[in-house]
């Protein structure tokens, strides 16, 4: 369309520049008259197309605001409570256990978290051997932080926008990014008592090494002494973190867990999207501690450091 | 009578590979593979595989 005006515009100065001042007839027709006619329609199409540019600019402007402005009001929603539903009973709930009441003004927010610096195990890189490969260097960070404490119902009932469910992360939406990057990677310790351990199967962050020091252990933490998993938080260890710590066993863990002896986690905040079905189930929230790096039991008074 | 089933199968592979090398993606080829050559076997029922996917 513009080049088309352009060209218009482009035969009207030639007309005027060959009779200068007097009418040129075509036909008995004024082609002065005509020219302008044409001049003026242009100059209204040009019009026209800025308004509908302008606009089209405003509603874009206008979606994506709306768009983070949901974001935003999730998880304002959550401030309206202090505890997740101990049994929610829509999927609606499960994905979104903001929605249903909580609050997440205990944690911490970090303006510049720490760059996770990320470590294979033997001969499989820290990226894994496929799957959510950005998702599998975050499994793999190896780095500590001065840790900080959270209460535990801040990490439970820490929202997360529902269209990660499931999505490796370089499908997600900007704001979905946008949104689990303010809290994930954020350095925790959180205090609870450990209520199950199992070891995980072959999976793609561990390049799906079928051999025992090759998985991640699933660890069940509950804020009391034999509470229901279904509002536990998931932490796990993993292989290039547990090599150093010759003290983590599976029997120690459950140990602890039959003695209830109080425990303090530390580790990298983490989003785990592959199991939002599980919430409210097998677990209380997608968030996890992944990986922990430090397991401190409370013994005698004070806190001892699993080796 | 024409009956028609849909079966889900749960499939535990073992085998050396490369580490870096996915073995998610060679094992679900490999598993469709195996079960197109196995329903030669069965000319009289038709086996379209759906889906195979990785369990986590």
């Amino acid at each position: 369309m513009i080049l088309g005006s352009a060209t218009t515009f482009s035969f009207y100065l030639h007309a005027r520049g060959s009779q200068p001042g007097g009418a040129l007839l075509l036909g008995g027709v004024d082609i002065h008259q005509q020219l302008e006619v044409v001049r003026r329609r242009g100059a209204t199409l040009v019009s026209v197309l800025v308004a509908v540019l302008v606009l089209g600019i405003f509603a874009l402007a206008l979606f994506v605001w709306s768009q983070q402005r949901t974001v935003a009001l999730r998880g304002d929603t959550t401030s309206q409570a202090t505890k997740p539903p101990a049994s929610p009973t829509t999927r609606t709930e499960h994905v979104s256990p903001g929605i249903s009441g909580a609050h997440v003004r205990g944690l911490p927010i970090m303006a510049r978290k720490p760059t996770p610096v990320s470590q294979g195990y033997q001969d499989c890189p820290a990226e894994g051997d496929g799957g959510d490969r950005q998702q599998n260097r975050l499994k793999n960070r190896v780095d500590s932080a001065a840790w900080l404490a959270t209460d535990f119902d801040d990490v439970l009932s820490l929202p997360w926008p529902p269209g990660v469910d499931r999505r490796q992360r370089d499908h997600w939406t900007r704001g979905d990014r946008s949104a689990v990057a303010k809290y994930e990677g954020l350095p925790l310790s959180i205090e609870g008592y450990f209520a199950g351990a199992k070891q995980e199967g072959p999976e793609a962050s561990n390049c799906h090494g079928a051999d025992a020091d090759f998985r991640d252990w699933h660890i069940w933490i509950a804020s009391e002494p034999g509470r229901d998993r279904a509002r536990s938080i998931v932490v796990e260890t993993t292989p290039s973190v547990r090599a150093i710590h010759p003290e983590w066993t599976l029997s120690a863990i459950r140990r602890l867990a039959r003695d209830s002896t109080r425990v303090r986690v530390s580790g990298w905040l983490f989003l785990d999207p592959e199991h939002p079905d599980q919430v409210g189930r097998t677990r209380g929230t997608i968030w996890e501690i992944h990986p922990v790096m430090r397991i401190e039991a409370w013994k005698n008074g004070q806190w001892e450091e699993m080796r | 009578m024409r009956k028609a089933i849909m079966i889900e199968a749960r499939v535990w592979i073992e085998g050396e590979d490369e580490a870096a090398h996915d073995f998610a993606a060679s094992t679900i080829q490999a598993v469709r593979e195996a079960i197109e050559a196995g329903a030669a076997k069965h000319p009289e029922l038709r086996m379209t595989v759906k889906k195979i996917r990785e369990v986590k």
